[in-house]
């Protein structure tokens, strides 16, 4: 997409924008034939005004193909400050204004996660970053959260619905959790820099990170973190639907690394309009219809504030994880096959997802486990290598001793260690794959899996035992 | 200081790409084939009695694959009649060589040895074809070629399964492959173990799970005979990226390639979406999703100086040809009930509507139907016989020339 330079335009509505890419002197608007601004897709060139109908109308039919958001419904909106959740946040502002054609429905609620610790650095610049974000949410208007990754350290579970059901009868109990979430009000109060998070906190997080060996480890992990502590705090603060900002771009890039990971059941969760995998809290992806750079363009033509935050990845090698190297892999393509990012997306609309109502699910990413294969399958295939290559079948960090002897009671309070071979028991193949790469020790790892992962053992073993156990009801977990 | 073999007391030669375990020659021979029986085993593969047509091009993948089935099938009783067969595309000045290394693999594994020219089966070389279309396409009547040529030779041969050489790395990047083309018909079953039942050839890939690497390390150890160049004829460039990438997730975590195949083993369809119909081409009257399958159609653009049909956006020439074709329905109809007909892989013209319009990635279509290791990608359906009017059946003597695709690897690039 780029711009289309026009120096004899009169419409007034029709401004120049900053040229990026190559110029397409004289193309009119495909739409209207007003000299167009700017060149999406192939071929379309758009003015200004028919481009933004074009942005709000995938944006809309998104959300109203999939029917999803009921009327006068409250939402969570994750707010990284980042290009595309800007263009989110400013398009739900302007579907909300009284100008607004069909004003949408629903009342939103901005959350932002402070991943600073993740690059490991305190500065000012990274403060000065912080401040702004908050300024854009405050300003808003609408009611905002901030929290921390660090947060997701302190996420203590809920149980899986088949125990839920159970034990108890009401359906949603209320979050267990008290996470710490700052409203951050509505007076842009000046010079009140969110402060660094808790050096403490901090500190066991990165160490945490720094326990899984690659970068490719640590994204994934990284992901899966971020995306328990969104439900966590939805739940914590009573809402049911979590809009995301993800562009088709970047859900090419996850759509190839899910698959590259190992986790091709996961693809259309992790990339269609609606993700449903965590019992109670729904992921919805609203832009996903519309790509990176035509984002980035709607940021640029509304003057729409952006604040880049750097990542795990940023300015490493391209090799230096999946994620980074598939990233690369589809900006290359795209720049020349255009159509490579709508491909992939559409490959991916195609797909359907496991059965999220299963009881067995991975204790960390919540996906219907898919290790449940037949004997000729890839799983199957390199676990015979390995008894093929290792005659005495152990696995020197993986097959220490199992734990398989009765039931680990928990009181609540604290966290039972699970070994890590049960543990990966609990854990689809693609986060097998990222603690396969985890050499700290369990109990560093975060309550949420652990614990789930207990339970999930426990409610196997029960199965298991099931017929010869005489209580009725074996009291396995504290959570009262 | 050596590393020690993790099975005995030997020192290691090599680290299994695949495990990361250090093995010493010995162990890893016995760990490799023993792991090809088992997938033999475990996915039924074979029943005593049946006739397996080796898809022998002379390349690695296809020469470790005679070797391994020869030693399995004498180790574990399988009870197999094994024959060697290979294509001739036609393409000189490369096809000599892999022709005699497939002789001498006769002579080595004394396994008798049939090979299927394009040139008998068509009326056309691959020479001639990149004449007509230069080096842009070809690719894609190689490979639709290729894989009627392989049915048609095994049904001659009295086969009852065709064994390919495709290794985990070429299905893994014909899943990438064709979740870039948005292809959800080929990306659905190209992890099947086994395509092409229905009434047609059952085609086997015994080497599913089996890395490229470790192929390539067992022929180097094993000292076997094998060819190794590139086509000629310049691969598709599209594909090309594919395989870097999946080279470049290979070295960043060698498990990419086998949870690639975990994927796409995981991957399912939703309900609602509409898988090209199977139906039956109308010129040569074999499985195809297309009024007319994919050979037909450019073997028509060949004869008929239009040899554009049928490849990238060239839909109107496909549509005249089509309203041409409607006009000669009854006679060709009449014509083709007593022929024996041959198809693509069943589904390769239908991609031009699988994969919206005109994309860059329709002339990559049938390309993994490519030499060694490429060849036949993971399409589903197979089909034999002659095409109609339009191709010429009953000929095929076999004492052709034959070639092979084989690529130049760096035994010690490890
Ligand atoms: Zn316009
Ligand atoms: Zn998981
Ligand atoms: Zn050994
Ligand atoms: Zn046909």
């Amino acid at each position: 997409m780029c711009n289309v330079e026009d120096q004899e335009r009169n419409g007034s509505e029709n401004l120049p924008v900053s040229s990026s890419g190559k110029s397409l002197t004289g193309s009119g608007c495909v739409k209207c034939g007003e000299p167009g601004v700017l060149v999406t897709r192939i071929h379309d060139s758009f003015c200004k005004s028919c481009f933004q109908v074009y942005v709000v109308h995938k944006f809309r039919s998104a959300i109203g193909k999939s029917k999803l958001i009921r009327d006068g419904e409250t939402v969570l909106v994750a707010f990284s400050g980042g290009g595309n959740s800007s263009a989110l946040l400013h398009l739900i502002q302007d579907g909300l204004s009284l100008r607004a054609h069909k004003r949408l429905r629903f009342t939103p609620t901005l959350l932002h996660i402070d991943e600073s610790c993740i690059s490991g650095v305190r500065s000012d610049e990274l403060r000065q970053k912080r401040e702004k974000i908050r300024q854009i949410m405050i300003k808003s208007g609408f009611p905002s959260y901030w929290t921390q990754l660090e947060q997701s350290l302190n996420i203590y579970p809920e149980l899986s619905s088949k125990s839920m059901s159970k034990s108890k009868s009401s359906e949603n109990p209320a979050s267990p959790n008290s996470l710490w979430l700052t409203d951050l009000g509505q007076e842009p109060a000046p010079n009140q820099v969110p402060d660094d998070p808790p050096l403490e906190e901090s500190r066991k997080l990165q160490d945490l990170i720094k326990s899984f060996k690659s970068s490719t480890a640590q994204e994934d992990f990284i992901h899966n973190l971020r995306n328990q502590l969104l439900v966590a705090a939805a739940q914590q603060l009573g809402f049911s639907k979590i809009l995301t900002a993800e562009s088709s771009t970047r859900l090419a890039v996850h759509i190839l690394s899910d698959i590259a990971q190992g986790r091709g059941s996961q693809v259309s969760l992790d990339t269609g309009i609606s993700d449903e995998r965590n019992p109670g809290v729904m992921f919805m992806r609203p832009v996903r219809e519309l790509n990176a750079k035509e984002l980035a363009m709607y940021n640029s033509l509304f003057g729409v504030d952006t604040v880049f935050m750097p990542t795990l990845t940023t300015k490493t090698s391209i090799a230096s994880s999946i994620e980074r190297l598939t990233e690369t892999f589809v900006t290359g393509l795209q720049a020349d096959y255009p159509s490579t990012v709508s491909n992939i997306v559409r490959t991916s609309g195609k797909l359907g997802g496991p059965d999220v109502k299963r009881t067995d699910k991975c204790s960390f990413c919540q996906s219907p486990l898919d290790t449940d294969v037949g004997k000729t399958s890839a799983l199957g295939a390199v676990l015979f290598s390995q008894h093929m290559s290792r005659p005495k079948m152990v696995d020197p960090k993986d097959n220490k001793e199992r734990v398989s002897d009765g039931p680990v009671y928990s009181n609540g309070t604290h966290t039972p260690i699970a070994s890590m071979p049960n543990l990966k028991e609990a854990l689809c193949y693609g986060c097998r794959l990222s603690l396969h790469e985890f050499d700290g020790d369990t109990s560093m790892l975060p309550t949420l899996i652990t614990k789930r992962a207990m339970w999930s053992i426990q409610e196997r073993q029960k199965d298991e035992l099931s017929g010869y156990l005489l209580e009725e009801d074996v009291e396995v977990n504290g959570v009262g | 200081m050596p590393r020690k073999c993790g099975n005995c007391t030997n020192n290691a030669v090599l680290k299994r790409p695949k495990t990361g375990d250090a093995l010493c020659k010995d162990c890893f021979y016995w760990a490799f084939e023993e792991e090809i029986h088992q997938t033999i085993v475990d996915a039924g593969l074979f029943s005593p009695g049946d006739t397996v047509a080796i898809g022998a091009s002379g390349g690695k993948d296809s020469t470790v694959l005679a070797h391994t089935m020869k030693v399995l099938n004498d180790r574990h009783d399988y009870g197999l009649k094994l024959i060697l067969l290979s294509v001739d595309e036609g393409i000189t000045g490369y096809r000599d060589d892999s022709l005699e290394t497939v002789k001498r693999n006769q002579q080595q594994y004394d396994l008798p040895l049939t090979i299927v020219s394009y040139e008998e089966l068509y009326g056309w070389t691959m020479d001639a074809i990149v004449e007509q279309i230069g080096l842009k396409n070809n690719c894609t009547f190689c490979g639709v070629f290729r894989r009627q040529a392989l049915d048609r030779g095994a049904m001659k041969l009295g086969a009852t399964k065709i064994v390919t050489g495709h290794n985990a790395d070429d299905i893994a990047e014909t899943v990438i492959m064709n979740v870039l083309r948005g292809d959800i018909a080929r990306l659905r079953r190209c992890t099947a173990i086994t395509t092409g039942a229905d009434g047609y050839l059952p085609r086997c890939k015994p080497f599913k799970y089996a890395y490229e690497k470790e192929i390539v390390m067992y022929a180097y150890f094993k000292q076997l005979d094998y060819f190794s160049t590139e086509c000629i004829y310049s691969p598709n460039a599209y594909r090309g990226y594919a395989r870097t990438y999946i080279k470049d997730l290979e070295k960043i975590r060698p498990s990419a390639i086998i949870d690639i195949i975990h994927s796409g083993e995981s991957l399912s369809v939703k309900k609602d979406v509409k898988m090209p119909q199977q139906t039956v081409c109308s010129v040569c009257k074999f499985v195809s999703s297309n009024e007319v399958c994919k050979a037909c159609v450019l073997l028509e653009g060949l004869n008929k100086g239009r040899p554009r049909l049928g490849i990238g956006k060239t839909h109107k020439e496909r549509r005249k040809w089509e309203e041409d074709l409607a006009e000669e329905a009854s006679r060709l109809s009449l014509h083709n009930t007593a022929v024996s007909g041959s198809s693509d892989c069943g589904q390769g013209c239908a991609r031009d509507e699988v994969n919206g319009c005109g994309s860059v990635f329709v002339g990559a279509d049938e390309d993994d139907v490519n030499g060694d290791g490429r060849r036949n990608g993971c399409c589903g359906g197979t089909g034999s016989g002659g095409c109609g009017t339009t191709q010429r059946e009953n000929r095929m003597p076999a004492q052709k020339v034959i070639t092979a695709r084989t690529t130049m690897r760096n035994l010690l690039d490890f």
